[in-house]
């Protein structure tokens, strides 16, 4: 490869895909609102009078996929809760294991989720930040232990999980899951 | 890259794209890659195909189904096969006669020798004529037929399956066209 070639390269030349549906930008929005709300909602209510939480700022991302690209094999159930739960152990270890240098840990903690993804065929790009949060999500998070991977990393992904399944299905174009496994 | 009537335009994936309606997460060169590369794979896997008619034997020698088992005997012997497709009058594949069918037949027969069998093989008149002596009565049936169109491949795997030697080829009327033999299969595959 020439260094010409290298540059060339960083041109890109291909299109965007075509944009969608005003019908699909409404699902879009109802999927998201619901499955974050209700996240939301059962947080404030149940999980954070007793020091927990079932929301964390990579569900936002999460949303985007199981609410917005519903297609994408990023977005089908074995990547969104294998995703959040391979990347919220692994950001756990990491923290545990190099806490005391949190830049450090963050590295370990999202590279070793990204590979742990793909190794398992779980890729979820939200659970780079699962594990992330693991890392600098502050004193409450770190307080959880391992129980982050479960709560919140893996019930709150069941969540938007249930949501995705009750509201796409509603939508004419949408089918929700591809696969499952 | 070449231009021909596979090639597809943007103007095609765009508009395939939009038929899918939900957002997918690919480029329009990224999905027309995958599909150069898909019907590339496509043509070659077409390419390897070859159908039974190009390789069976044309020239059948078949018997008649009111035929005499000495005629069928006859008939292996003379064409040095060992399996004969039988038809009706209209030319209609309704089984198959080996010599392993004439010999069980013979040799079921009551009151034949060895000797007779051997006399029978070789054509001469037997002892004597008995009823049922029609290849009719001894061939196998239903005959296991295939197709000028089917891969040789599927019809290896037919030969296997049924432990077989030849397969009788057939038209859309069930009407004897060819033959294709293990050995047509085999020398199909070296020529390749």
């Amino acid at each position: 490869m020439s260094v010409r070639e290298y540059f060339i390269k960083m041109a890109g030349g291909a299109k965007g895909p075509p944009g969608v549906s005003f019908t699909e930008i409404i699902w879009s929005w109802l999927g998201s609102a619901i499955g974050i709300g209700i996240c939301g909602y059962i947080s404030s209510a149940y999980f954070e009078p007793r020091d927990l939480t079932l929301i964390i700022g990579s569900f936002g991302a999460s949303a985007v996929l199981v609410y917005g690209a519903v297609r994408s094999p990023f977005a089908q159930p074995r990547n969104l809760i294998g995703g959040h739960v391979i990347s919220g152990l692994v950001g756990v270890a990491s923290y545990q294991l190099f806490g005391e240098t949190i830049w450090f840990a963050a590295a370990i903690g999202v590279s070793v989720a990204v590979v742990a993804m793909i190794v398992t065929k779980t890729l979820h790009p939200p659970g780079g930040a699962t594990a992330l949060i693991a890392v600098i999500g502050g004193e409450k998070i770190h307080s959880l232990g391992f129980l982050y991977v479960l709560v919140p990393a893996g019930a709150g992904a069941v969540v938007l999980l249930i949501v995705a399944l009750i509201v796409n299905n509603l939508s004419k174009n949408r089918k929700y899951p591809e696969y499952w496994l | 890259m070449d231009n021909n009537q596979n090639d597809i335009s943007g103007e095609d994936l765009r508009a395939a794209l939009r038929e899918v309606k939900t957002y997918v997460d690919i480029t329009e060169e990224d999905l027309k890659k995958i599909y150069e590369i898909a019907l590339r794979h496509a043509k070659e896997r077409l390419a390897l195909k070859i159908p039974v008619k190009d390789v069976m034997t044309l020239a059948v020698i078949a018997v008649k189904e009111d035929s005499d088992i000495n005629e069928a005997a006859r008939l292996l012997s003379e064409g040095n096969v060992s399996g004969l497709p039988v038809v009706d009058n209209e030319n209609s594949v309704i089984g198959v006669i080996t010599e392993a069918d004439i010999l069980s037949a013979a040799g079921m027969e009551k009151g034949y020798t060895f000797k007779d069998i051997l006399r029978h093989i070789l054509g001469e008149p037997p002892r004597k004529k008995k009823k049922g002596d029609k290849v009719r009565g001894i061939m196998t049936t239903p005959a296991i037929t295939t197709k000028p169109e089917t891969d040789i491949r599927e019809a290896a795997g037919i030969l296997d399956e049924n432990r077989i030697k030849r397969l009788p080829v057939v038209d859309a009327e069930k009407r004897l066209i060819g033959i294709i033999s293990r050995a047509d299969i085999v020398r199909a595959f070296n020529k390749k």
